[in-house]
């Protein structure tokens, strides 16, 4: 495994074969830096709301009616340039401003800049080879004061490593509920079909 | 009682909306003027006698609430902006001005594209002395259509009717070239049979080929931006549907805007032109640029729109990728279920949209 430099990225970039990284809109050269670049804040948000359900429970044990992941949060979009506030303590999902295409044999890891960091704003994924899509951001501030964020600002920064091997991102087997998209989704936790079994597991 | 109850509950949700820190100046103004506009009505209504007539004050109240709605829906910020861009550059190839745009997100199956009454906006400036500054036009779309530029193509078509109305496109083609000398309208009498016909027939037929001609030019509009996705799209929406006095049968609606498409002489067509060379407009034509998307769009990367005509292009050419797609998924596509695909197409045509409107909107501040 290697971690990819200015010049490797660079020349991924450059390059007109399918199977290389893309990244659009790249707005400034400059965000490209030694071994990673920088991503912007995209304009598309869920943001976690209160409901009358105390609880996210993505398999409920008895028979009554599930209420919906994507009931608590609430979609709100942006301009670029224009401010988002993060609460504190709250959740909120968006993505990287650019749509990115990983190839199959480089895999991503995301993590937030530091001015960021220092705000108390975090921002940690991991992408698979072969991904197409914005960035899942999951925005969290772990400050005690709201935090402006603003639109197409530089959030987080992203390395790129190349593996040995490569890998099938979509397959017959597995179709990928997030490939291909712009904006954020809720969490498909409720989706995982294991969790039935361990429901009943404890039922018995 | 309740006229002047609903101006207070109109007056109550413009102050709010005032205070939302969401609108451009220009609509900031607006809404302010509304206000000054409820405000005077209710006095004058609360003057004994009442110093406006009662029908009058209705009308007013009618055309606030309508605007009001369209204001609310704008503050939601969950529209389209992608869409309403595009529709944004195309209108302005139609007259002098920026539109000034609210949008609405509506339950329905149904796409507006209106322009502010002006008739009532001269009623307010001479019944109440308040001169509305910017006269805003009202999109609607379908809440589940937000983010599908793709199923969006009817607004384009409604852009057609507001040229129209802003125009008197078909208003004047009923003086120069009168119901009862044609050209022919499909599925419709002849016109000179209409002419051969007892004054209350050819009245009858003068109201139903306003309409007909009204779409027809409505649909012209919309081919010439979005190209063959106009048919394609009508043929999905409304598949069949027969002639009826508000429309052309869907058969007839699809061959002119494929004669148009194709070059073909249309009488229809050439009357048409004729009227917008009359009134000093653009003619008709091909407004966008074939765009090949396939090469982008197979890899699942959006497309870079460098220029207006293709950004037009991309919903032509996209449409036509997702039904190739949707009958043939090949490559990357091919694992993927239909609704991921009808997804992920859509979602490509917004992110090149969006794409491009960041940077525009960078390179403008970058170099001024």
């Amino acid at each position: 495994m290697k971690l990819l430099t200015h010049n490797e990225i660079l020349d991924q970039l450059k390059d007109s074969n399918p199977n290389t990284l893309f990244i659009d809109p790249l707005i400034a050269d400059d965000q490209i830096g030694s071994v990673s670049i920088d991503f912007r804040l995209g304009y598309d948000f869920l943001v976690s709301i209160l409901t009358r359900k105390p609880a996210i429970d993505p398999c409920p044990l008895d028979d009554e009616k599930k209420r919906g992941i994507e009931s608590y949060f609430q979609e709100t979009r942006r301009q670029i340039g224009d401010r988002f506030v993060l609460y504190p303590n709250q959740v909120v999902l968006s993505t990287s401003l650019e749509y990115v295409c990983l190839p199959d044999n480089i895999y991503a890891e995301i993590s937030t800049r530091s001015s960021y960091s220092r705000l108390g704003v975090s921002v940690t994924t991991t992408l698979q080879p072969g991904w197409r899509g914005c960035i899942p951001l999951e925005l969290f501030n772990h400050g005690n004061s709201p935090v402006e964020m603003v639109v197409g600002s530089r959030v987080c920064q992203v390395r790129f490593f190349e593996i040995d091997s490569k890998v099938d991102y979509v397959t017959a087997k597995s179709s990928r509920k997030y490939f291909g998209a712009v904006r954020p989704t809720v969490s498909r936790a409720d989706k995982d079909e294991e969790l039935n079994k361990l429901s009943k597991i404890f039922k018995r | 009682m309740l006229l002047k109850s609903n101006l207070r509950l109109l007056l109550n949700q413009l102050e709010n909306l005032s205070e939302t820190p969401y609108f451009s100046s220009d609509l900031d103004v607006y809404i302010r003027e509304l206000t000054v506009v409820l405000k005077i009505l209710i006095d004058k209504l609360q003057a004994s006698p009442a110093a406006i007539d009662n029908n009058v004050a209705h009308a007013i109240q009618d055309h606030v609430w309508q605007l009001t709605q369209f204001l609310t829906g704008s503050t939601t910020k969950r529209i389209p902006y992608e869409v309403t861009y595009a529709i944004q550059k195309a209108a302005s190839e139609w007259g002098p001005n920026k539109l000034l745009i609210t949008t609405a997100i509506i339950q329905e199956a149904n796409f507006y594209f209106h322009s502010s009454n002006k008739t009532l906006f001269d009623l307010v400036e001479t019944e109440l002395g308040v001169k509305i500054s910017h006269q805003p036009v009202q999109i609607a779309l379908p809440h589940i259509y937000r983010h599908k530029p793709l199923f969006c193509i009817p607004l384009f078509h409604e852009l057609g009717h507001f040229i129209d109305s802003n125009n008197d496109v078909v208003t004047t083609s009923l003086l120069i070239h009168p119901h009862t000398s044609g050209p022919d309208m499909p599925d419709l009498p002849k016109s000179s049979d209409i002419a051969s016909s007892s004054p209350e027939i050819q009245q009858h037929f003068k109201l139903i080929i306003q309409n007909h001609r009204a779409e027809y030019f409505a649909d012209l509009i919309c081919a010439s931006y979005m190209g063959e996705a106009a048919i394609g799209f009508l043929q999905e929406f409304i598949p069949a549907s027969l002639v009826s006095p508000t429309h052309p049968s869907s058969n007839a609606r699809y061959k002119i805007m494929d004669d148009f498409l194709k070059g073909k002489n249309n009488p229809i067509i050439e009357m048409f032109q004729n009227i917008l060379s009359k009134r000093g407009l653009p003619s008709l034509s091909v407004r966008y640029t074939s765009l090949d998307v396939a090469p982008s769009f197979k890899n699942v990367r959006p497309v870079e729109l460098n220029t207006d005509t293709e950004l037009f292009g991309i919903f032509a050419t996209g449409w036509a990728f997702l039904m190739d797609m949707s009958k043939t998924p090949i490559g990357l596509w091919e694992h993927l279920s239909e609704n991921d695909i009808e997804r992920i197409s859509n979602d490509l045509i917004e992110k090149s949209i969006r794409n491009r409107m960041i940077m525009e909107g960078w390179n403008e501040t970058t170099n001024p």
